[in-house]
Order: C-alpha cells, then sequence, then structure tokens
C-alpha cells in the first residue's frame, strides 16, 4: 500500500519571486460525522481543490471471515448482521441462500418461506435507502429530509422486530426457512406500512428532487462514467447511476425475483443525483415486490422437512427421544455439507453481496468470503473526487452509501 | 427475458424553480404541515417505555417448573451453540427423581452476548428464554457476568415435560420399567434413585 507523505512533496517554487506553494494534507476522519462510520480519508488539497483522495480502512476490523471458519455454519448468523448493519437482514438472507445453495437443498425450501424473505429484503432495501438518502441530505444540510426518512426507517424497525426479535441485528432466517412462523399481525403490520409509506417517499421527493439547493450541490457532482464504473466493479445505485443496468434480482434471480414485475431504475449522468433518483425510484419499486408478495404470501409450513439439517420442533423435543437425539447431534456438530465450494450474490441495498463458502465436509466452513458492496464502491471515491472542491467530497461519500461495519468487516 | 428498465431523467425546472426562494418555502410548508398535524413520533425514553413485541430478544429468563426449581439440566447445550462463547456452566449432580444434574455455575457474560437467541433455541428442556429486559448498563465489568440467580424467575411458568420419561408414561405414550410410586420407594430406602 502507498504510504502516505504527511508533508506533500508536490511543491512548486517559483524562483523569480521566490514563492513557494505545496499541496496540503489534510486528513478527514477517522472521527468525522460526514464519513459515516471510521472512514479515514487523506485529501491533498491545492488551496480548496482536491488533487488526491486516499481512503484508509480498517478501524473498524474485526475478522468476522476468520471468526467464522471456527464456528458452525448456523452461527456464522449472527456475524453476517454486523456488517452491513443497516440492512443486516439482507446479509442474513444472503448467507442463509447460500449456505443453501452449498447444501443443495434450494428446491426444498417452502414457498411461504421464500416469500416472506422476499417482503423482508425489500424492507430491509427500503430501509437501507431511507438512510443513505437521509444522511446524504443531512450532510449536504437538508435537515427536515433526514428526518422524515428516519421517521418512516423506525416504522420499519418494528415491523422487523414483530417479526425477528430484534431492530438491527435480526438474525432471523435459518438455513431451511423460517425458525418461527410470521407472526399473526404480519400481513396487518406492512399493509400499514404500504399505506403509509408513500407519503414520506413524496415528501423527500418534494423537498429534494426539484430543489434549486439540493440539485446545485449534487449535479455534476463526484461523477463517474460507465466505463470506470464498470472497471471499477460498481455495483448497486452506484453503477446504475451511471446508466449500466445491472441488478443481481434481474441477472441471477434468487428466492423467485423473475416472477415479480418491477423495473430497474437507470440514471444516465452518473453523478450524486443520478445516484439519488435511483435511490428514490427503488424504494417506489421495492414497494411494488412488497405489495406483489404479500399478495401471495402463501400459508402452508415455513421450514423444510429435513431432518438432518433442521432443527426438530420444540415439542418434539421436549417429548420424543430420538428428536431429542437429532436436535443434540445438529446443534453439537452442526450440518455437514458435501465438501465443494458455492457463491452466491444477492442485491444488497448497496450493491452486489455475495458470499464465496467452501466446505471441506465437516460442520464448519473452510473458508468464507464476502464480497462486500460497500468496499468495493468506495473505490470509486478518488476518481470521483480529483479535482473537485473539498466540500464534494462530503456529497461523494454519502452518495456512495458505504458502510464500513461492511468494508473492515 | 428483458429486463425492465426505467430511465430516470433529472427533471427540467421551471423558471419559476430555479428562483431559489419558491423552492425554500414550499419546503418550509411541508415542515409547517408536520408542525400544526403535531403527533410526536419520539418517546420520552425513561418516563415512557416502547411496547416489545412478544418475539423481542432481551437479557435471558429461566423460567421455574412446578416447584419454583431452575428448570435447567447443565447440559450445555446453550453453551455449544453460542457462536461468541458468552456462557459458562459448572455442573453438579442433584439427588432429585428423574434429574440428575444441575447447574452450580451459570453465568452469561454480557459483554460477549449477541443477543442471537441461539442458546434458546438450543434448549432441549425449555429451561432458558429471552426476556423483555434490555437496560444493561453497569459500572464495571463484574457488573456484566450475570448469574443463574438473576435470570431465574419463578413467575415464568414453563408447560414443557420435566422430563421424558415421565411425560410420556402420563401420556401413555411410552412404557418406562419402573413407575413413578415404586421409583419414589427404592429413593426413601436409598437416598438415590437407582433404576430397579
Amino acid at each position: 500500500m502507498e504510504r502516505v507523505e504527511f508533508i506533500s512533496a508536490e511543491s512548486t517554487h517559483n524562483p523569480e519571486t521566490g514563492e513557494r506553494t505545496e499541496t496540503m494534507m489534510l486528513n478527514m476522519g477517522p472521527q468525522h460525522p460526514a464519513t459515516h462510520g471510521v472512514l479515514r480519508v487523506v485529501l491533498h488539497l491545492d488551496g480548496e481543490v482536491v488533487v488526491k483522495a486516499v481512503p484508509y480502512i480498517g478501524y473498524l476490523h474485526r475478522g468476522i471471515e476468520k471468526l467464522c471458519e471456527h464456528i458452525t455454519y448456523q452461527q456464522c448468523l449472527p456475524y453476517t448482521d454486523r456488517m452491513d448493519y443497516l440492512a443486516s437482514i439482507c446479509n442474513n438472507i444472503g448467507y442463509i441462500l447460500s449456505v443453501e445453495k452449498l447444501l443443495g437443498i434450494e428446491d426444498d425450501i417452502p414457498e411461504r418461506a421464500k416469500f416472506a424473505e422476499v417482503i423482508l429484503f425489500e424492507l430491509g432495501r427500503i430501509e437501507s435507502h431511507l438512510v443513505g438518502i437521509g444522511t446524504n441530505a443531512l450532510d449536504l444540510g437538508a435537515m427536515s429530509a433526514f428526518l422524515y426518512c428516519f421517521k418512516e426507517r423506525e416504522r420499519i424497525y418494528d415491523i422487523l422486530e414483530t417479526v425477528c426479535g430484534a431492530r438491527l441485528t435480526t438474525s432471523y432466517p435459518r438455513v431451511g426457512g423460517l425458525p418461527l412462523d410470521l407472526p399473526e399481525n404480519f400481513e396487518e403490520v406492512v399493509g400499514n406500512f404500504l399505506k403509509v409509506f408513500p407519503e414520506t417517499l413524496t415528501e423527500v421527493d418534494k423537498l429534494l428532487t426539484r430543489n434549486k439547493i439540493w440539485i446545485e450541490r449534487t449535479k455534476g457532482v463526484a461523477v463517474i462514467n460507465a466505463e470506470d464504473a464498470v472497471s471499477l466493479g460498481l455495483t448497486g445505485p452506484a453503477l446504475r447511476g451511471s446508466g449500466v443496468p445491472y441488478d443481481v434480482r434481474k441477472a441471477m434471480p434468487y428466492l423467485g425475483y423473475e416472477n415479480y414485475d418491477f423495473e430497474v431504475p437507470v440514471a444516465n449522468d452518473g453523478d450524486a443525483y443520478a445516484r439519488y433518483l435511483c435511490r428514490l425510484e427503488e424504494m417506489h419499486q421495492s414497494l411494488k415486490i412488497i405489495e406483489q408478495a404479500l399478495e401471495n404470501l402463501p400459508d402452508g409450513p415455513y421450514i423444510a422437512d429435513l431432518p438432518d439439517i433442521v432443527l426438530p420442533e420444540k415439542e418434539l423435543t421436549y417429548t420424543k427421544m430420538e428428536s431429542l437425539i437429532r436436535h443434540f447431534v445438529i446443534v453439537y456438530e452442526g450440518f455437514k455439507p458435501p465438501a465443494g465450494e458455492v457463491q452466491h450474490a444477492v442485491e444488497n441495498p448497496k450493491g452486489e453481496l455475495s458470499y464465496y463458502l467452501v466446505s471441506d465436509g465437516t460442520g464448519k466452513p473452510y473458508r468464507m468470503r464476502v464480497r462486500g458492496p460497500s468496499f468495493v464502491n468506495m473505490q470509486a471515491l478518488e476518481n470521483m473526487v480529483q479535482g473537485s472542491l473539498v466540500a464534494d467530497v462530503i456529497a461523494a461519500i454519502g452518495s456512495l452509501d458505504i458502510v464500513l461495519g461492511e468494508i473492515d468487516r | 427475458m428483458a429486463i425492465k428498465i426505467k430511465v430516470m431523467e433529472p427533471p427540467e425546472l421551471t423558471w419559476y424553480e430555479k428562483m431559489y426562494l419558491p423552492q425554500v418555502f414550499s419546503g418550509l410548508i411541508i415542515t409547517l404541515k408536520h408542525l400544526l398535524r403535531f403527533r410526536p413520533i419520539t418517546i420520552q425514553y425513561p418516563e415512557e417505555v416502547k411496547e416489545l413485541p412478544p418475539r423481542y430478544r432481551g437479557i435471558h429468563v429461566m423460567p421455574g417448573d412446578d416447584e419454583g426449581e431452575i428448570r435447567c439440566v447443565a447440559c450445555k447445550l446453550c453453551e455449544v451453540a453460542c457462536p461468541t462463547q458468552a456462557i459458562s456452566i459448572v455442573a453438579e449432580a442433584a439427588d432429585d427423581y428423574g434429574i440428575e444434574r444441575r447447574p452450580k455455575v451459570y453465568n452469561i457474560d454480557f459483554m460477549r452476548c449477541v443477543f442471537c437467541g441461539f442458546c434458546v433455541e438450543a434448549c432441549p428442556c425449555d429451561a432458558l428464554r429471552m426476556g423483555m429486559k434490555y437496560e444493561l448498563a453497569s459500572y464495571n465489568r463484574a457488573g456484566l457476568v450475570h448469574t443463574k440467580e438473576v435470570f431465574f424467575d419463578p413467575n415464568v411458568k414453563s408447560e414443557a415435560p420435566r422430563d421424558n420419561a415421565n411425560y410420556l408414561y402420563e401420556k401413555g405414550m411410552g412404557e418406562i420399567l419402573d413407575s413413578p410410586e415404586v421409583a419414589e420407594k427404592v429413593k426413601d430406602l436409598s437416598g438415590n434413585y437407582t433404576s430397579s
């Protein structure tokens, strides 16, 4: 890695006048409210113009990938919560899908579990985009949009709390389906949310989309063209904002996304404003998906009938010796996927999140590698802010919508 | 499959919208509307407490059995299921009929606990549940390691059968070699339960 010179060597000296100018190094972060976590960006400034921006990461590193090599597949689930903590349910579902693929049981998952996972996934997407738009607006001085976003986000957390038992660290689905059936009032609370939420979306739309100040601060700022975006590996709204219609839900459908009717929002400008437009429209599309899934939510089993993988029902564990033995074996040793490797990608709110799992036939993953969208998207920062003003760095970081929990892992 | 794409075009602003001030005022109108329909969404926390859903995962609770005892039999399955090794159990022998072990020490370290609920899922005798308390602050580290006395709540009753063999016998679903009455006699004589 390139070493940062704290005193910049890029200086110019004019022998005639005796004037000597040099670029200034400015440390932005790690404790800077606008870096959305503990990101440290070393800025080299020529006056107010950014010459170079080098992000430094690792302040939140917990070694999740290594930790997961020493625990069973089931126990890795709470660790995935803590990567992209703004949409932990999406991380959970992504991980569960990868393990199901590794086990080769995708076809055994009951329909009810799949539909429930789609609803929760899209709720997670809305929740994450609300924070993305809200904090981006807050960083640029639009306080009220942020407040209305967070008001709605709280509603989603209430739903997640009734379903999963926790607001942020959901740890909800299990390999094979859902650990508990959806609560009785699930359809009602999600229905209520669907009724109330569009109003706030319109409000945010009214506050920002045609607002001259917002446009001045975001339009033409942090531009990245489609070619660079693809070659840097950007995904999610950051890529679609540059005009590339890549969405994992369409390209490699999972959870039956091919059966839903929704559009992929794409904007062509590649600036912060385009990314904002994409996020706003994606929330509308998510609402559409939730509506369809809620309408078709089937009754029936919520967990697959796979005795080797799924824990027996509690009732049976309490009363039947055979089930009790099975329960002990599954908890102690974990289920054992066949030796092999698997990679599965999901469209996280921030981009393509994929898990690469290697199994050696034991109950613990031999290797778990996470391809986090924030980590890859952050690479574009230097490209975006070169030659722009210091204030635009804030807009760029906000519009990339990075989460440091996932970057550092 | 053709991908449905929706191209988002940035809006063309009219001369009126470009004037900057009208947008400021229309923004203010939205905030003013919220001010007039005054519906607070915040909660004055220490005074008001939010109602928690039944599935909430808070500090653990150990339900009591019919005799007001801890149901745990120290099988250590929760210890194994815990992803963060937060639970530590030391078992000791118990003399009661049908129960051989009970926990001498049952500690959960809340500096490590992540409230995933896997311990509760793993418990084979309904001796551990997730409770509704979440206020965990402490002035020192020792105050965050909670013991079984903290978790035990005799008011929480469990419906699950206390031991497998007797449950099946009572339900008429299984056969056991010695009925409880016979077992009681054996216990009276020797002080320990031995199968006849």
